[in-house]
């Protein structure tokens, strides 16, 4: 058995599914016999000119071990963790920093054509691929983040499917009449193209929306959009919720709505699926598609207003439908092994390291 | 000798992909004429290949010129979705830049929006200014691109106008101060696949134009299907070949139909420069409609000419450019209808009096590829001591934008720890021992 450490990157007062994913692979680890925890460090993203010191913050942390206890891995998920410096480093890739990489130069990345944004830009490209160079197995938690690898810096990455974090405890209940939105509050993620598609929803279907903003103004904007079309009957902010919760809510959304710009993985997807509920996406949402089909587990739209109001109303207007979908969607997630079964997959590659060394 | 390394900027159709990118369609015809001569890669915002040539996502550009440096950083830039993002990757590492337009119609992509383009000019031409303050707000200065045209070495223009503009508009550059020197600009037109166009024309009763402008009103689809159902309803005979892209053909229809010119107009989508090509043999008269301050009719108007045919061009903006004995040039207002029927009543008949061999001899000297790709050739042979002279200078800049910017983290370290003095020490001497084992100077 081995003593890994699961190193995370902490944002004070947001949550979202990397949290998750740290949380459920020391669990993992820990029930498999090997001797796991976690580290987590702060991490601010403003301003961009810190970066190269919240690295420098984690290459200076010597994880070799303690208290007599050689650490033997290391497993790296998110910018900058995997900065550690450590003889045995494996990387499970949530996301490097997309501002640079594949949201460079559009409404999402701050980096702007000034020879200083520039020059950070090459520096943390150039630190990524050294540093990524060194981990003995390089994953990624999706096709999508694993080819930004390959694409942007040339390193090998194999997709690694997270298995669902609640495991076999989804269920599906008879549908209610709202929508689901579960996810951080922020642009990417564009809850305001649903919200704003309510007005042309029917009007006896709610919205509602598990999840704390984590970007300024997000929610001014978001309740400026509910006060603008008479809204406050239909929406509701549900902020974190329990595990328990968050599954009776999945489990009687009429649909789940995850259409956010390029994602990496998107749990929600899997998650709305485990519980037999169609997923209402976008075309340019990522790491969604590789598990929606169009007409098979979702509705898949043009990322503007009219086409999701569109793809929402299909699904109120033919219950059948939806009730196909989504029980297509957990048939797929069922032969997947991406709810329990799933970990032990995963864990052989993370450990692969160690392979006769422990 | 090494042959010069050039870093190609472009829209590329990767994959049999065709593309309405005027862009696309030039590096299809210039590479297989200049491999031979320089050694180029490719970059463009994607991440399939691009035939034998080493193909890349134009965000590598600077590692593989780190790997292996480039003389020449060459970017083909138009008012096209494809080519948003070499409104960004013009800028990161200047070269020559050949405007196929000078308009935009967007103001482009969102990190632009509040450039400093202008002062980096001016730090680039006096180091010793000052960086600008960040996070100051600017706001674009209207279509001209006057950013993209200032941040580079050396500009090329497709059209005569839009030349003129750049220089009559163009003040703030890289590579000259405000008016004193002459600026490095040239003219090149797009090139003609000769070969192509030379192909024998089919023949017919009935006279067949052909037309690949929009349903919008700047391209004058309005006005020539007007002066067709004039012709139609005086009894001549009269097809018109429209060829447009996917998106306009609803629009196109919806047109049509208010002329009453169903069956008479024969609409054809999926236009590109290779799709026009394949028109050309099997129509008697091309229309190059435009009435606008953007944009111009692109290399359709030059392959047309290539191909002999009578050609129909409004006389405004950069058509103007073109010589009246070749051209039927219609002035646009009141009257242009009229003037495009009364054109092509004079065009029907075998010959209609139109000297076909005239605008092959003309277009061919013109807007030959294998022309165009001398030139080209040209500018960067003669150029070359330039731009190398000036990327030099430019990574220069980029070392002392990047010492700014470290400076800017050690002022904000020294502030943190200020007072701790044994702590200060021992974080800097372990920062500059953790930045050099990343490779980041401090």
């Amino acid at each position: 058995m081995a003593n890994v450490l699961v190193l995370g990157v902490k944002v004070p007062f947001t949550s979202g599914g990397q949290e998750v994913l740290v949380r459920t692979l020391v669990n993992e680890l820990k029930a498999r016999g090997h001797d796991a925890d976690t580290v987590e460090l702060p991490f601010k993203v403003d301003p961009k000119e810190n970066l190269p010191n919240e690295a420098a913050l984690w290459r200076s942390v010597d994880l070799s071990c303690f208290s007599g206890q050689d650490v033997d891995l290391v497993i790296a998920t998110k910018f900058p963790s995997y900065y550690v410096n450590h003889p045995c480093k494996s990387l499970w890739m949530v996301h490097q920093h997309r501002a640079i990489y594949d949201l460079y130069g559009g409404r999402y990345s701050d980096f702007s054509d000034d020879p200083r944004d520039e020059a950070l830009r090459k520096m943390l490209v150039e630190g990524d691929r050294r540093v990524i160079g060194e981990c003995r197995y390089v994953s990624g938690i999706s096709k999508n983040v694993a080819s930004r690898l390959e694409n942007y810096l040339d390193i090998a990455a194999e997709a690694l499917y997270p298995p669902l974090p609640l495991g076999g405890q989804y269920r599906s209940e008879e549908s209610q009449d709202y929508i689901l939105s579960v996810g951080r509050l922020c642009s990417i993620k564009r809850v305001d193209l649903m919200l704003k598609a309510l007005p042309t929803v029917h009007s006896f279907v709610k919205l509602k929306i598990v999840g704390t903003p984590d970007e300024p103004g997000v929610m001014d904007y978001l309740n400026n959009e509910i006060d603008k079309h008479h809204l406050w009957d239909r929406v509701e902010f549900l902020g974190r919720v329990s595990d328990a919760d968050l599954l009776e809510l999945y489990a009687r959304a009429l649909a789940v709505y995850y259409a956010p710009h390029n994602e990496d993985y998107g749990y929600v997807t899997l998650e709305a699926m485990a519980s037999g509920k169609p997923v209402i996406t976008a075309h340019d949402s990522g790491g969604v598609l590789e598990f929606i089909e169009h007409n098979q587990h979702g509705v898949i739209a043009d990322p503007d207003i009219d086409s999701i109001s569109k793809a929402t109303n299909s699904l109120i207007e033919d219950k059948e439908l939806a009730q196909r979908l989504g029980a297509n969607g957990r048939t797929f997630i069922e032969a997947s092994g991406l709810l329990e079964a799933g970990w032990d997959y995963v864990i052989g590659k993370l450990l692969s390291p160690l392979e006769g060394a422990v | 000798m090494t042959q010069p390394r050039v870093a190609w900027f472009s829209p590329l159709n990767t994959e049999g992909a065709s593309s309405a990118s005027h862009s696309a369609h030039v590096s299809d015809l210039l590479l297989p004429l200049l491999e031979d001569q320089f050694d180029i890669e490719l970059f463009h915002n994607g991440f399939d290949s691009y035939g034998d040539l080493p193909t890349y996502h134009f965000l590598s550009a600077f590692h593989r010129h780190k790997q292996k440096p480039f003389d020449i950083f060459f970017y083909q830039l138009e008012d096209h979705p494809d080519s948003q993002y070499l409104r960004i990757a013009s800028t990161l590492m200047p070269g020559v830049n050949w405007f196929h337009d000078l308009l935009f119609s967007t103001h482009g992509p969102e990190p632009i929006l509040n450039s400093s383009w202008s002062e980096t000019c001016q730090k680039f031409i006096n180091p010793d200014r000052e960086w600008p303050d960040r996070d100051r707000k600017y706001t674009p200065r209207g279509p001209v691109g006057y950013r993209e045209a200032g941040m580079c070495f050396a500009a090329l223009f497709s059209s005569e106008r839009d030349h003129s503009e750049y220089l009559r508009q163009i003040e703030d550059r890289l590579i000259s101060a405000k008016g004193s020197e002459q600026p490095l600009s040239f003219v090149l037109p797009f090139p003609v696949d000769i070969k192509r166009c030379r192909r024998l024309p089919t023949k017919s009763s009935t006279q067949r134009i052909g037309y690949c402008g929009s349903p919008r009103i700047e391209h004058r689809a309005h006005k020539l299907l007007q002066a067709i159902r004039s012709r139609v309803q005086s009894g001549r005979s009269s097809h018109m070949v429209w060829m447009l892209e996917q998106r306009d053909l609803p629009a196109a229809l919806e047109l049509i139909s208010e002329f009453g010119l169903d069956g008479v107009v024969e609409l054809r989508s999926g236009l590109s420069p290779e799709s026009w090509l394949s028109l050309l043999p099997d129509i008697d008269v091309a229309a190059h409609l435009h009435f606008s301050a953007f944009g111009h009719p692109g290399p359709y108007l030059e392959s047309s000419l290539v191909a002999g045919l009578p050609v129909l061009i409004s006389r405004f903006g950069s058509s103007e450019f073109y010589p009246e004995e070749i051209t039927y040039q219609i002035e646009p207002g009141d009257t242009e209808a009229l003037q495009i029927e009364e054109v092509l009543t004079q065009l029907e008949g075998e010959v209609g009096g139109h000297n076909r061999d005239l605008t092959r001899l003309y277009a061919g000297e013109r807007f030959d590829s294998r022309v165009i790709a001398a030139e080209l050739s040209a500018v960067f042979s003669n150029l070359l001591t330039t731009l190398r002279l000036a990327t030099k200078r430019w990574e220069q800049l980029e070392q002392v934008a990047l010492q700014n910017m470290l400076a800017v983290l050690e002022e904000k370290r020294s502030k943190r720890l200020a007072g701790l003095d044994g702590l200060e020490t021992i974080w800097s001497e372990r920062q500059v021992e953790i930045f050099s084992d990343l490779g980041w100077s401090l």
